[in-house]
């Protein structure tokens, strides 16, 4: 079995690749039902991301916090322009471009990122044992940072229209985030004792973007709640 | 060219003599022509709103009230509906029958919210409401500390509550729910993209797990249960820090897997992809719908 195909199905998906390439993709994936599968997630992603509705929230404050996002995490994200562009990511990158897009819509990138596009499983294994660790993406630093920008943005927008909420309602937002923030704290002090376990990096991360997206949501609640 | 009628003073207006309450109830009821493909719209800040399905071109709306005022702007292809209050609100009862298959978007704060039988594209933002919709197609619901409860969604549904529970019985397409503090239950669904995402809430799915498939269960510390109809073909990843697992089916873990942390087996032909993560709770991996809500 040859190497599995990573840029290739960039490629394939944007029809960019000559006769030759395409005859020998072709024949990998005859072959390979794990690139297939690759493959497809692939397609889904981008159709999914095609239909993402990027509505900015009342107050508008979304754009300059995705922008910021964006700007401070170049490294780890690929842009995602609105004309067709060549999707030239690697199956790994896939993680940290869902990232951008779960900024955006927290469901589907979501899983993209965490479950769908990791190393798939050998082949070559036995049929139930054997199955290749699912691929983890450590989150950055500056990607965390980002997080706790952002956050820290929506929360002032919410602590500045607290008082045109009822008081029914700022009590049940202020409950949620304290069991969100529970939750990472919980996470952060179990990663402080094991840094580099792959599970509390990215349940950190879920957890900071769980938060992101509850704020979000509630900056967008209606004025006359 | 849109047709603003303001129906407040105007309304047919009935004073409920037979009933004990001593304030006064007005009643509205009109009906407008919708030809198909009208898009529905109802903002109501306090009461409920229930909307119906029948085979009449018509969109018919009725609403029970004492202040308020209510709006209705007609315009091509899109009725409005909304409540607005000059002094402190007051509950606004709606029930309103559209064509079958009609766009619905229904917008309130402390508004209850049923839906039945319409089988058409829904939006419902809520605060404190619960949410009850079945039939429907593409559907968007949120409510901050309502439950969300969708039957018979037959288009990919997402579907969310900050303190509420979110159950789904019966989906054919896909699903994604979250909650912070609630529970999340699905049953039959038969989507391959389902996620559910909960901090504190126990998460339980029922049904089969479809070949090729993929589905993604986390909560925080709450439980993940799977109950599993029929064969199971997937490459299962399982991770926890504090929690338990607990599988009937027969294991048997990847060289190099770490129990108590992030560990990956798979059952039969591994088409599909299962990802269960709890924190703290216990993620119990089970054979047969024994205690599925169908079965309670």
């Amino acid at each position: 079995m040859t190497a599995h195909l990573d840029l290739e199905l960039s490629a394939c998906l944007d029809e960019e690749l000559d006769a030759a390439e395409r005859t020998r993709v072709e024949a990998h994936l005859a072959g390979c039902a794990e690139c297939r599968t690759a493959l497809e997630d692939l397609r889904h992603l981008v159709r999914r991301a095609g239909t993402l509705d990027d509505r900015p929230p009342e107050q508008d404050l979304w754009p300059a916090i995705s922008a910021r996002i964006s700007s401070e995490s170049t490294a780890d994200v690929v842009p995602l322009a609105p004309r067709r562009r060549r999707i030239s990511f690697s199956v790994p990158q896939l993680a940290a471009a869902a990232l951008a897009l779960m900024a955006v819509s927290s469901g589907v990138a979501t899983l993209a990122a965490r479950g769908g596009f990791g190393a798939p499983p050998s082949v070559s294994a036995p049929a139930e044992v054997g199955m290749r660790a699912v691929g983890v993406t450590l989150p950055g630093q500056a990607a965390l940072e980002s997080y706790d920008t952002a956050i820290a943005d929506l929360q002032q927008a919410l602590d500045a229209r607290r008082g045109g909420l009822d008081t029914a309602t700022v009590r049940v937002i202020e409950q949620s985030l304290q069991v969100i923030d529970g939750a990472i704290a919980q996470a952060r002090a179990a990663l402080a004792r094991d840094p580099n376990n792959p599970y509390l990096n990215g349940h950190l991360e879920r957890s900071l973007g769980r938060k992101l997206e509850f704020l979000r949501q509630v900056a967008t609640l209606s004025v006359e709640s | 060219m849109s047709r603003t009628a303001t129906l407040h003073a105007v309304a047919a207006l009935a004073l409920a003599v037979s009933a004990p309450a001593l304030r006064a109830q007005n009643t509205l009821d009109t009906t407008l022509a919708a030809r198909a493909g009208t898009r529905l719209s109802v903002n109501n800040m306090t009461g409920e709103v229930a909307v119906r399905a029948w085979d009449r071109p018509q969109i018919r709306i009725v609403a029970e009230y004492e202040r308020a005022r209510i709006e209705v702007d007609e315009s091509p292809g899109h009725v409005s509906v909304r409540t607005t209050h000059r002094r402190s609100s007051s509950d606004v009862e709606f029930t309103i029958t559209v064509p079958n298959g009609t766009a619905v978007e229904v917008a309130g704060v402390a508004t209850d919210v049923d839906l039945d039988g319409i089988c058409g594209e829904v939006s419902v933002n809520t605060v404190s409401g619960d949410v009850n919709a079945r039939c429907v197609t593409d559907a968007t619901v949120q409510s901050v500390s309502g439950n969300v409860t969708v039957t018979d969604a037959r288009a990919a549904v997402e579907l969310g509550s900050t303190s509420g529970d979110v159950v789904v019985r019966g989906a054919r397409n896909d699903v994604s729910a979250h909650s912070v503090s609630g529970d999340i239950s699905l049953s039959d669904v038969n989507g391959t993209i389902v996620t559910a995402e909960t901090v504190t809430g126990d998460i339980l799915y029922a049904g089969r797990i479809q070949d090729g498939g993929r589905y993604q269960f986390e909560a925080h510390s709450g439980d993940v249960t799977i109950r599993v109809a029929g064969n199971l073909n997937a490459a299962i990843s399982v991770g926890t820090f504090s929690g338990d697992f607990e599988s009937d089916f027969p294991i048997e873990l990847a060289p190099g897997s770490r129990l108590g942390r992030e560990w990956d087996f798979r059952l039969g032909n591994g088409s599909a992809r299962l990802r269960l993560r709890s924190f703290s709770g216990t993620i119990g991996l089970r054979r047969g719908l024994a205690g599925s809500p169908r079965e309670e």
